[in-house]
């Protein structure tokens, strides 16, 4: 089921209200067959996968926690790790691995064909593999108790708001929230409303019109060239930012409403001063899993200088393909992890340069520069991450040099396309101004509109906000993007 | 629990108003493109329609107005300004929600007839034209006011051929395209798109505007029509002929193969279009084109057997038109080709002209005429 389809209308009140009316103790049924029936609505069959990773984590758990010997407990997290890997390379990436393969082969002239299968991805299979595998780390290295209740465990491997695409969760913070009793409070349903509101806005109005844009760009990498690639890289960047933090803002909201508290998932990251910044400022369930459970492990930053490079390249690139069985989401990740290498080494040169130029840190001047040139670097990399292959991101980026400022006509868009760029841009800046409210209002003393304690404002704000997300949504029911990984 | 509900009832009853005075204050748009090419066209020269054909593909690639209107002038002695607003895939509801248009709308003062393809039910209620894939686009959305989801949802329950489940299902449907029809679900882009006029050049319309909405299917052929042609061509005419054989059963002569009407409301509905369109002055002729979907023979034959005589007429059995089922005259299976087309064109007028308004008794007028001048000559 899709968070902006015509049956989430439907069930998420149902399911709230039932939820409050039935009592404490069978809550968690009542989410569990919620979460599954959420799911199933997509395919029922592949309910069953999570159904074999929530039995197998479920009792390699309990039976880690009755060995105290950590050494005896690890063949119990290599079942779970090899069930849930397995899933994951099975459906996810055996036959990019296949292809692989068959490409290197052939290009020594071996023509041995390793075959291919016709399987779907089940949605959302990345996020809750990892939530799942984190809450058997976290048991195997005592960091967390296992859960005796197994319909609440296989309520936290399914939770409904956060199944499909995230954000991926602790079993630290959210499995005793499943215990808690949450009685409903007017203030945070309302804040929780709040966030869904501005998600749907962000999912319907944002991302989906500046998708028009972007895949016409994307689609036709030769026909496009200079500004029109740079125009249509910029739609894309915004487009899977509002996306995937509407999306997340609208499972974080749902859950609120419910009590739950989902960790936040992104802090306005195109208002980032680095890459490094960025990273804590995107996704930011994914890249502290990656940071907790494969970059410190590897060692982290506590290496020879060398060695902790190559900790954040693997890191990034296991990133890169966590999100997409293609070679282009492996560039994606290996150019991020290059970008944070290359920061550490440029530095000291860096700051000397600064110092030079007498551009002091902090100011904004140094801000606003940091904050371009951060944004340039992710766009260019969200070229990779977009494109249909690595072949069309090349000649993307090769056009993109062809610069010419007869490129900026409108007339170079067919004129049924014109008005979604127009709308693009109108759009864009009403989402940025309101991220620059929430980034700098307090500096700039401004107040965020949806949260003013004049009355009058904060309804204007609700009923614009409705209002405009009724009419320029795009209601096609689109799916999110983060679905596919 | 109150509090928010309360909340929440006054934000929804806030936007609905404000929404409402906004669609009251903004100028009516079509709402498809398909529609919108016309729509220039329409008020700059055919200011004097009298006849609107409005239907599927069938009418859009099959009746050519320039000869219709020739041919009533001709043969009938009739002045008919025609114009052919069929649009591929329109279903039922959009049918009669379009007529509806244009007879209330008084956008021409010289109207007369509307002429609306007869489509079964199964086409007006299939998923593709409103299930949720295409729920929110235009073409299912700005229709559905209250009197057409009552008709939408009345037809809908009188159809007994599908199950309990697909009736809610598409039901909900319609309340939900109503309820985002008042609500301007995705109207201000429409009409932002429509009214600025950045729609798509070569989208259907546009260079149809000078044969009055006639499409020749031949010249403008879709990837998809195209392998309908070519599947049409590899089996000499499969679909056509048992088509023709459809046709000839239960639009024949022998009533007995007509089978008993299920859905009486659809019937009533449409009986209440002819009437509505009656106290504005209007004449609402149903026709039933060549070449329908295989199984609508049947269930339209129940229908239209039961439609006033006044307001109907057939052009598609094979055994009484069997030119409109010639391979040669057939481009898919289930369009005309132009010459298809001028056929069809011909009969058309032929019928069409038995229902129409009868003519003042101009014949006899003239002979009383050509009697006094000849008197005057013998004198």
């Amino acid at each position: 089921m899709l968070f902006n389809s015509i049956h989430f209308v439907f069930f998420f009140p149902i399911i709230v209200i039932l939820y409050f009316l039935v009592p404490h103790r069978y809550r968690w049924i009542l989410l569990l067959i919620a979460s599954y029936y959420f799911y199933m609505c997509w395919k029922a069959e592949y309910a069953l996968l999570i159904l074999i990773s929530t039995v197998v984590d479920y009792f390699v758990a309990i039976k880690m926690s009755e060995i105290d010997d950590k050494k005896k407990r690890r063949p119990f997290l290599y079942i779970s790790l090899l069930v849930n890997l397995g899933f994951l390379f099975t459906f996810k990436y055996l036959n990019f691995f296949s292809e692989s393969v068959n490409s290197v082969l052939n290009s020594f002239n071996i023509f041995h064909e390793v075959p291919l299968y016709d399987l779907l991805l089940p949605v959302g299979i990345s996020f809750y593999t990892f939530q799942t595998l984190s809450y058997s780390i976290d048991v195997y290295n005592d960091k967390v108790k296992p859960e005796k209740n197994f319909g609440i465990f296989a309520l936290y491997v399914s939770f409904f708001p956060q199944l499909v695409a995230g954000p991926i969760e602790r079993p630290d913070r959210l499995l005793p929230q499943f215990h808690q009793k949450f009685d409903f409070d007017y203030e945070r349903v309302v804040s929780g409303l709040k966030m869904m509101a501005i998600g749907f806005f962000m999912k319907l109005v944002i991302a989906d019109r500046l998708s028009q844009v972007a895949n016409m760009v994307f689609n036709n990498p030769d026909k496009y060239e200079g500004f029109q690639v740079i125009f249509g890289t910029w739609c894309f960047t915004f487009q899977i930012f509002g996306d995937f933090a509407g999306y997340s803002l609208i499972a974080i909201g749902a859950a609120k409403v419910m009590g739950f508290e989902l960790m936040q998932n992104f802090r306005r990251p195109y208002f980032s001063q680095s890459i490094r910044e960025f990273w804590t400022r995107w996704h930011i369930s994914l890249s502290s899993w990656f940071r907790d459970y494969v970059y410190i492990p590897l060692g982290g930053n506590r290496v020879v200088k060398w060695r902790w490079y190559y900790n954040l390249m693997i890191t990034f690139l296991v990133s890169g393909l966590w999100h997409g069985a293609n070679w282009t989401f492996v560039i994606w990740g290996g150019l991020h992890g290059l970008y944070l290498v290359l920061a550490i080494i440029l530095k000291p040169g860096k700051d000397k340069f600064k110092a030079r130029i007498g551009l002091k840190e902090g100011t904004l001047t140094d801000r606003m520069l940091e904050i371009s040139t951060t944004f340039a670097l992710a766009s260019f990399a969200w070229i990779f991450f977009r494109a249909n292959s690595v072949g069309d991101a090349f000649t993307l980026i090769s056009n993109m040099t062809n610069i010419s400022f007869d490129q900026l006509s409108l007339d170079l868009i067919p004129r049924y396309a014109r008005y979604k760029v127009l709308l693009a841009l109108l759009l864009v800046f009403v989402m940025e101004l309101y991220h620059g409210v929430e980034e700098w209002g307090e500096e700039l003393n401004i107040k965020n509109p949806f949260y003013h304690e004049n009355t009058y404002v904060r309804w204007t704000t609700y009923v614009m906000l409705v209002l405009m997300t009724l009419g320029f949504g795009v209601f096609t029911s689109s799916e999110f993007i983060y679905f596919q990984f | 629990m109150k509090k928010l509900l309360k909340k929440l009832g006054i934000l929804l009853v806030l936007v609905m108003v404000i929404s409402l005075v906004i669609r009251s204050t903004i100028p009516y748009f079509w709402p498809i493109e398909a529609l919108v090419n016309y729509e220039e066209v329409l008020d700059e020269k055919f200011q004097g329609i009298n006849m609107l054909f409005i239907g599927t593909s069938r009418i859009a690639n099959g009746v050519k107005p320039s000869l219709f209107d020739k041919h009533m002038k001709n043969n009938h002695d009739r002045h008919i300004r025609s114009f052919n607003l069929g649009i591929p895939g329109a279903s039922v509801g959009e049918n009669c929600a379009l007529a509806r248009h244009f007879i209330n709308s008084k956008r021409f003062s010289k109207l007369k007839y509307v002429v609306i393809e007869l489509t079964s039910m199964e086409h007006a209620i299939g998923g593709q034209f409103c299930g949720p894939k295409n729920l929110h686009k235009p073409r299912t959305l700005y229709w559905m006011n209250r009197q057409n989801l009552a008709f939408s949802l009345d037809n809908l329950a009188g159809q007994s051929n599908i199950s309990y489940a697909k009736k809610f299902r598409l039901g909900i449907n319609y309340c939900v395209a109503y309820v985002a029809n008042i609500f301007n679900a995705g109207m201000f882009q429409d009409f932002f798109k429509i009214k600025l006029g950045f729609i798509e050049d070569d989208n259907f319309g546009k260079g149809h505007k000078n044969s009055r909405g006639f499409r020749d299917v031949e010249k403008n052929s879709s990837p998809e029509l195209l392998k309908k042609h070519k599947e049409h061509v590899k089996t000499k005419g499969k679909l056509s002929n048992l088509k023709a054989k459809k046709s000839k059963n239960f639009f024949g002569k022998d009533k007995k193969q007509i089978p008993p009407l299920k859905n009486e409301k659809y019937l009533e509905n449409l009986k209440d279009l002819i009437t509505e369109a009656k106290e504005k002055n209007v004449k609402v002729i149903f026709v039933v084109p060549p070449l329908i979907e295989v199984n609508s023979y049947r269930l339209l034959a129940s229908v239209y057997q039961k439609l006033p005589i006044a307001n109907k007429v057939q052009i598609t059995n094979a055994a009484t038109y069997p030119e409109l089922y010639k391979y040669k005259n057939i481009y898919d299976g289930s369009h005309l080709t132009k010459e298809g087309a001028n056929i069809l064109t011909r009969y058309l007028a032929a019928e069409l002209d038995k229902k129409l308004v009868k003519k003042k008794n101009k014949t006899s007028n003239t002979n009383n005429k050509n009697k006094k001048n000849n008197k005057k000559k013998k004198q």
